[in-house]
């Protein structure tokens, strides 16, 4: 009797675990819906990734046309036909909203949006242009885009009164999901649009806060991102086949044309001469022989975000949904370096005197783990250039390390308020076969063309002096 | 300000742009991983009552007087993004030698170490009861014979889906998020199912299923003009009760309101507070309102600890120590612990209250009794030890010595000390809440979430909180200042108790013993008025 | 494909195994058994991916008395495994149990894997990145042979040689006294060269006892305390702590009441160290460099680090009086912090000045260049003086002597004052003589003014702090070794009731 009690206590359902099924019929509140539907499309993120590496794939530009995953679907149609749109609280408006677009349900997402406005009193004027607002941000927010609802209320908008720099961070917002989406003819009105309310700002306006802090770089630069929407990649292209000075003159009179400023004033290095990189540790070693940018060939120099311990370049937050950033840049350079032999791929960092949780290593370690971190992805093309930065430390015990910028920064700074070392990934260039700056900003679609343009103008100029 | 190159024409590094494949929910790997086991028997099954029997006989042949076992197995889940499991099963036996206790615990369920942890206990009170005599004389209890509880739960926890529970806590986030301005500093919920049995040679044998569910919710919230403050939902401490703490609509004595509507309340109180002028405090005495959440803190430090019989008398002198109510036999039944309207009730049945049990950890059934009746000193908290202490004062007020069925020990590896059950304040006849009573001050103070540090008699006590200046019925101002009180002295000068309907029931931790051991209870208080409240500067040295 | 690996095993095989239940000779789990429960661990887990499993065993026998009789006498035990499972493509699961059977311990991995599943992640290793060293764990032991064997015979015979003479003069004693031994492991089923690698814990058993008393007058008009805490059973003198407190219990009755106010105060080692709780919390370089606590100095206008500003903090400069010198002594294993004990020579006050804050690895490696963490001042030691306590009170021609402090609470950060009560004796010295026993008193008072006011210090000893372990989830406290001090213009804010 004893050992069979003994082994029947032993035995144990432990940990049991409740069916995990949910029943989002059940789920009574908007809040709770959309908990459980990002909850849901996280898991299919996370069972995608099982099967894909989805850094090593390019960038698909219809990807935030697709519809979501059926499972995503599902989820919200079961959860919202608990809801009448025609009956349910104002209150709930943007969260349901957000739910019914999620369930493919647009007509009754836009009935809502009707109804929810016609609520509004005759004074309230302010709390329409906010309504609307928050629409025209969840239409760009859910998956798919819905870009046409989204122009139709801005542009039913434009008519009445409003804050005109509100307004312009709207177009600024439609402008960049439609161009992510692939769809230039919108960008390009919703950027004409946004041109239009620019133009009439008053200088007041123009020197406000909100203006200042708009985007991520400020007003100028948004409107500046708008006028070349408007022209085009192609303009653009075409006239860098000419040459880097016609294009960088170009975008010289744009920003000119908007801010005033002399056309120097442009806060880009575009058609300036790139720097020669140095450096103190070369990978391969034989590089350090060579001139970087290489003369007579298409060069990106890049520099390396090694910035921040966690959440940076290197080590992104353990066991989060969000993919490694930089991962995907490396595969994407390693995709240019495959489509175009020949491409100069330049990789820049200065060290920090740590790598990680390595051990603080000599510069030469240090670069040594740059190499072996960089190297597994196979750049074709690419070298390394790894420079001591110098420091000093705030005086004993403090001890802190406060870096000097590195001599390659400085230099790739053009005298600029601009920072290749940024936190936000690090500072890129294209240059040219003459050692001119022509990007910066970088777009997958737009840097190929650009390459092209900029082999075509060689060989164009090959055959010439062939001739 | 320096320009990056993630902006303009630059897309192909947008981090939010996943599509995901398409796949079915929920995820197959589950099931698959997944493996039958064979169940632990229920907490009734007779195996468990063997065992239980097995460590009594071997203490009795041991030469104990009295014995008692209890087993437990404990399941902890913690929610909130993450799902964390702990599961404990622990067996305890407590001897009686010759007046001196003996305890021994250990995880194994057993039959070889039933009879091992029954006379290791025996070995240990032997070794006491070489010296000089000690009397343990424990109060009567009936006996249960084949007890069997289930704490009345209307959803549990355990049984849930965690998705649905996660989804819950993240929609609290969502809807929160509705507010611009907010951020969330903690979401988080704690839900306990503990399994018992108990056994004694008194004869007595019950099991028990008991549930504790708690959780936490904290807000910070940045106003247009930049004032920042933070504030914490209130209707989230331990409770017996399961997922319904989070999920019923409203819950009698805890809130009146959904999750989401107490969260709109949290969040308008708080800019309340964030817009009100702050003022120095002006020392001196004041009319002072206390919301329940006060009433509560201070009424479980002052009567709820110091009416603890055993504290009373000198056995925690060593560790939390003593009571101010240090001669129980003489003050029982003639100490005015307080104004004639305060009465104050301890029981352990109230059914969503963290401290209820069908039986104790002595096997006792509590019943409710006053601690103080109108006023008076009425009664302590006691076990079946301690119960006879009170003897003379007993025979006295012509009461039955009784233990009252205050024991209770966290889990099995800790033996059972006298704790505080759960403890009420009787509300007052006016139908008053707490906005009420401050709309009929003409100038004072009130205290909203406060709380005190009492002296380790219980007395003397510090208290803090969110302090206002209250004038022509109305709080216009926070003051940054605290009080200082004495326990009785407090309590009779209460002017007025809150009504029925304005009573509020909290969850409590509280420690105790060497070594130190917690036990939860609730306590139910109304707002209160109080007279002359010493309000201070803390911060102002000598 | 799925590496599936073998967890079924016939029930020869299974009765072979080695004692999978805490058996009566095992009060704590010793390193073979630990290491032999990790390898069945890991061989219950599938579906690949990482393991990391955390055992801990402790071991207890209590003795409490009061009112002169032993109130109850224990031994008592229990082990806590935590599972950690690392599922890939997916999350994490964090399970606990204390059984150690089979069933259990698969049961347990399976919750884990079944919670990691649950958890979403879709983070991937980045090829190429370095391992994580492995941390080198000190090798003071703190462990004594005689704490370990205390039997519960020696706390009886203990328990009633302390009682008696208490009882003998019509007192009430009441204490404690309990001996402690825990052991813990912590391994990782991927050792250091995996990509999410933790650094293990390796093995390791501690001892601790404490003996502590206070002697009460029947009628609660004096009370008098004693205690201290060791690794070592053999350094606690009950004897002695037990005419300590009946001195004081004698020497405390009938207080009266004096006026609260700003005194000459003679701090006994005890007060010293709860007093110096506050400052041992503050001890974080980071939360300095923030804005935070009572360390930093100013914000550089100039200087920033990346993209942060520096604040600039007191490292450096004289904070506290110059006879101060506060470190930790890695050979001394009265000093241990358990169960994690990171001993290496710090100073945290070099004769006043602010030398040393708490940091943590990743900190050391993105600011410092260093790999290493600093550790913070739970565990430290405060230099003193020979003056003592009967000389300081010769010295003072008006002044208080306090026993301890308890229910110390934080009032401001920046400054770290505090408020809390005096207990177990307060005495009013006057003209170099203890005159009467006071009441007891509240301050309100920062540890760091009461550094700063120093007259007089005395010989550092150390004081009753008993270190929670892990089970029972507490803040620990730190293990010290203070001397006792006189300084001046403590403010003492109000009368409190008790005694």
């Amino acid at each position: 009797m004893g050992l069979t009690l003994a082994s029947s206590a032993r035995a144990q359902t432990k940990f049991s675990w409740p069916d995990t099924s949910v029943d989002l019929g059940k789920y009574t509140s908007v809040d709770r819906c959309i908990a459980a539907l990002m909850r849901i499309q996280q898991g299919q993120i996370a069972l995608r990734s099982q099967t894909e590496n989805n850094d090593t794939l390019p960038f698909d530009e219809q990807e935030n046309l697709k519809p979501l995953p059926a499972a995503v679907r599902q989820a919200a149609a079961r959860c919202a036909a608990r809801f009448d749109h025609r009956t349910a609280k104002l209150s709930d408006f943007a969260l349901l909203m957000e739910l019914l677009l999620l369930a493919d349900r647009d007509a009754d997402a836009k009935a809502l949006l009707e109804r929810r406005l016609s609520a509004i009193g005759a004074n309230g004027a302010g709390e329409r242009v906010a309504v609307e607002d928050s629409a025209v941000l969840i239409y760009l927010k859910v998956l798919p885009r819905r870009l046409d609802a989204a122009e139709q209320v801005l542009l039913a908008r434009a008519h009445r009164g409003s804050d005109r720099l509100d307004r312009m961070s709207l177009y600024n917002r439609l402008m960049e999901v439609s161009r992510d989406a692939g769809d230039t003819t919108r960008a390009r009105r919703a950027a004409q649009s946004l041109v239009a309310v620019a133009d009439s700002l008053t200088p007041a306006e123009r020197e406000s806060e909100k203006f200042t802090k708009m985007g991520n770089d400020g007003g100028n630069v948004v409107v500046f991102a708008a006028m070349l929407q408007i022209v085009g990649t192609k303009t653009l292209t075409d006239s860098l086949r000419h040459s880097t000075a016609a294009m960088a003159n170009l975008m010289r009179t744009m920003w000119a044309q908007f801010t005033k400023e002399r056309k120097e004033a442009l806060p880009f290095p575009l058609g300036e001469h790139a720097p020669t990189v140095t450096g103190d540790f070369w990978f391969p070693s034989q590089a350090a022989g060579d001139k970087h940018p290489s003369p007579g060939h298409v060069s990106i120099v890049e520099f390396v975000d090694n910035s921040r311990l966690y959440g940076s370049c290197m080590n992104p937050t353990p066991f989060t949904v969000i993919p490694d950033i930089c991962a995907r840049n490396w595969y994407w350079l390693r995709r240019l370096g495959n489509r175009f032999p020949g491409l100069d791929i330049t990789l820049v960092v200065g060290t920090r005197g740590n790598f990680l949780h390595a051990p603080p290593p000599s510069p030469a370690e240090e670069a040594e783990l740059y190499r072996r971190w960089l190297e597994p992805y196979h750049i074709k093309g690419a070298v390394l250039s790894v420079s001591t930065r110098p420091f000093w430390n705030l005086p004993v015990p403090d001890g802190r390390r406060v870096d000097k910028p590195a001599a390659n920064s400085v230099a790739y700074s053009f005298g600029k308020s601009w920072n290749p070392d940024g936190t936000n990934g690090g500072g890129r260039y294209l240059i040219d076969q003459d050692g001119l700056v022509v990007d910066v900003f970088f777009n997958e679609a737009a840097t190929n063309q650009f390459i092209e343009a900029l082999l075509q103008r060689q060989k164009a100029g090959g055959d010439r002096a062939e001739r | 300000m320096s320009i990056s190159r993630r902006t303009l024409l630059q897309s192909g590094l947008k981090v939010g742009a996943a599509a995901a494949a398409v796949a079915a929910l929920p995820r197959p790997l589950l099931a698959q991983l997944g493996r039958s086991l064979e169940p632990l028997p229920p907490i009734h099954d007779p195996g468990i009552k063997e065992l239980a029997l097995r460590a009594l006989e071997a203490a009795r042949s041991g030469g104990a007087g009295y014995a008692d076992v209890r087993l437990t197995h404990e399941r902890i889940r913690v929610f909130g993004g993450q799902v964390q499991d702990s599961e404990s099963m622990l067996v305890g036996v407590r001897t009686l030698v010759n007046g001196y206790w003996g305890f021994a615990s250990s995880p194994v369920w057993t039959p070889d170490e039933m009879s091992r942890l029954a006379r290791e206990s025996v070995h240990q009170a032997k070794t006491n009861a070489l010296g000089k005599a000690r009397a343990v004389d424990l109060a009567p209890t009936q006996v249960i014979a084949d007890g069997s509880w289930l704490m009345p739960v209307a959803n549990d926890p355990f049984e849930i889906s965690p998705f649905e529970i996660n989804d819950f806590l993240a929609s609290l986030e969502v809807y929160l998020h509705r507010t611009p301005g907010t951020r969330i500093t903690t979401n988080s919920c704690t839900a306990v199912v503990q399994e018992r049995a108990f056994a004694s040679t008194s004869g007595s044998y019950c099991t028990q299923r008991c549930y504790r569910t708690e959780g936490a919710f904290g807000i910070d919230y940045t106003l247009e003009r930049g004032q920042r403050g933070t504030i914490f939902l209130d209707c989230l401490s331990p409770a017996g009760m399961g997922w319904e703490l989070y999920a019923e609509d409203r819950i009698p004595r805890v809130r009146d309101h959904t999750m989401y509507e107490e969260i709109d309340r949290a969040l308008e109180e708080l800019k309340e507070d964030l817009l009100m002028p702050v003022k120095p405090v002006e020392v001196g005495r004041y009319a002072t309102v206390f919301d329940p959440h006060t009433t509560a803190s201070i009424v479980d430090e002052t009567i709820g600890r110091a009416t603890e019989l055993d504290r009373a008398l000198g056995y925690e002198a060593n560790a939390g120590g003593t009571s101010y109510l240090n001669d129980p036999v003489a003050m029982l039944g003639s100490y005015q612990a307080g104004a004639p309207s305060l009465t104050v009730t301890a029981e352990r049945s109230e059914a969503g209250a963290v401290g209820t049990v069908k039986w104790d950890d002595e096997g006792v059934t509590p019943e409710g009794f006053s601690l103080v009746k109108s006023g008076v000193l009425a009664d302590f908290q006691t076990t079946r030890e301690s119960a006879r202490w009170l003897e003379a004062a007993y025979a006295k007020h012509d009461l039955p010595v009784r233990s009252h069925g205050c024991a209770a020990a966290p889990s099995a590896v800790f033996a059972p000390l006298q704790h505080t059950p759960n403890i009420s304040v009787a509300a007052g006849r006016d139908a008053k809440d707490f906005d009420a009573l401050v709309s009929g001050m003409a100038r004072g103070i009130a205290v909203k979430t406060g709380s005190a540090d009492l002296d380790f008699q219980h007395s003397s006590g510090l208290g803090s909180g969110r302090l206002y200046e209250v004038k022509q019925g109305r709080r216009v101002a926070r003051l940054a200042g605290g009080f200082l009180f004495r326990a009785t002295d407090l309590w009779k000068s209460l002017q007025a108790i809150g009504s029925e309907g304005a009573l509020r029931r909290y969850g409590i931790k509280a420690t105790k013993g060497e070594p130190a051991q917690e036990h939860h209870h609730s306590v139910t208080a109304p707002a209160v008025m109080v007279k002359d409240l010493t309000v201070i500067d803390p911060l102002r040295k000598a | 494909m799925r590496a599936r690996t073998k967890s079924y095993r016939s029930a020869t095989e299974r009765s072979a195994e080695p004692k999978r239940l805490l058996a009566v000779e095992d009060r704590i789990l010793s390193k073979e058994a630990c290491d032999a429960i990790a390898r069945r661990v890991f061989a219950f887990a599938q579906g690949g991916g990482e393991t990391w499993v955390q055992i801990g065993s402790w071991t207890r026998g209590e003795l409490r008395w009061a009112r002169n009789r032993v109130s109850l006498a224990s031994d008592r035990r229990d082990v806590v495994i935590a599972i950690t499972r690392f599922m890939p493509s997916a999350g994490l699961g964090e399970v606990s149990t204390n059984q150690l059977d089979d069933e259990s311990l698969e049961a347990a991995v399976r919750a884990a894997e079944r919670i990691a599943a649950a958890t979403h992640s879709s983070s991937r290793a980045t090829p190429g990145l370095p391992p994580q060293p492995v941390a080198t764990w000190p090798k003071t032991a703190i462990w004594s042979d005689a704490t370990y064997a205390m039997s519960a015979e020696t706390r009886g015979e203990i328990a009633r040689s302390v009682i008696e003479p208490a009882e003998a003069k019509g007192y009430l004693s009441a204490g404690y006294i309990e001996q402690h031994a825990g052991a813990i492991m912590r391994v990782s089923s991927e050792r250091p060269a995996g990509p999410y690698a933790v650094v293990d814990r390796p093995y390791v058993q501690w001892t601790q006892a404490q003996c502590s008393m206070t002697v009460r007058d029947q009628q609660g008009a004096g009370s008098g305390w004693a205690g201290l805490s060791s690794y070592d059973w053999q350094s606690i003198d009950p004897a002695s702590l037990g005419a300590r407190a009946l001195q004081k219990c004698e020497a405390s009755r009938n207080p009266v009441v004096l006026e609260p106010g700003r005194y000459t105060v003679i701090l006994e080692a005890q007060a010293v160290a709860d007093l110096m709780r506050a400052v041992v919390a503050s001890m974080d370089r980071l939360q300095a460099e923030s804005g935070g606590g009572p360390w930093p100095l100013a914000v550089d206008d100039v200087l920033r680090i990346g993209p942060q500003p520096v604040w600039r903090t007191k490292l450096g400069l004289k904070v506290i009086d110059e006879r101060i010198t506060i470190d930790h002594d890695p050979s001394d294993p009265r000093l241990g912090i358990l169960p994690d004990p990171w001993m290496e020579p710090v100073t945290f006050f070099d004769k006043g000045v602010l030398t040393n804050l708490f940091y943590d690895r990743e900190y050391a490696l993105a600011y410092l260049g260093k790999n290493a963490p600093r550790r913070g001042m739970s565990g430290y030691r405060m230099s003193g003086g020979t003056t003592s306590v009967e000389e300081m009170i010769a010295s003072t021609q008006r002044g208080l002597l306090v026993t301890r402090f308890t229910d110390i609470r934080g009032l401001d950060g920046g400054s770290l004052l505090c408020t809390g009560l005096t207990r177990d004796g307060l005495w009013l010295i006057e003209h170099g003589k203890i005159s009467k026993a006071v009441k007891n008193l509240r301050f309100t008072e920062s540890p760091l003014f009461v550094l700063n006011s120093i007259e007089q210090l005395g010989v550092p000893v150390p004081v009753f702090r008993p270190v929670r372990d892990a089970y029972e989830q507490r803040v620990p406290l730190t293990p010290a070794i203070v001397p006792p001090l006189k300084a001046r213009d403590f403010s003492f804010t109000s009368t409190i009731d008790a005694i």
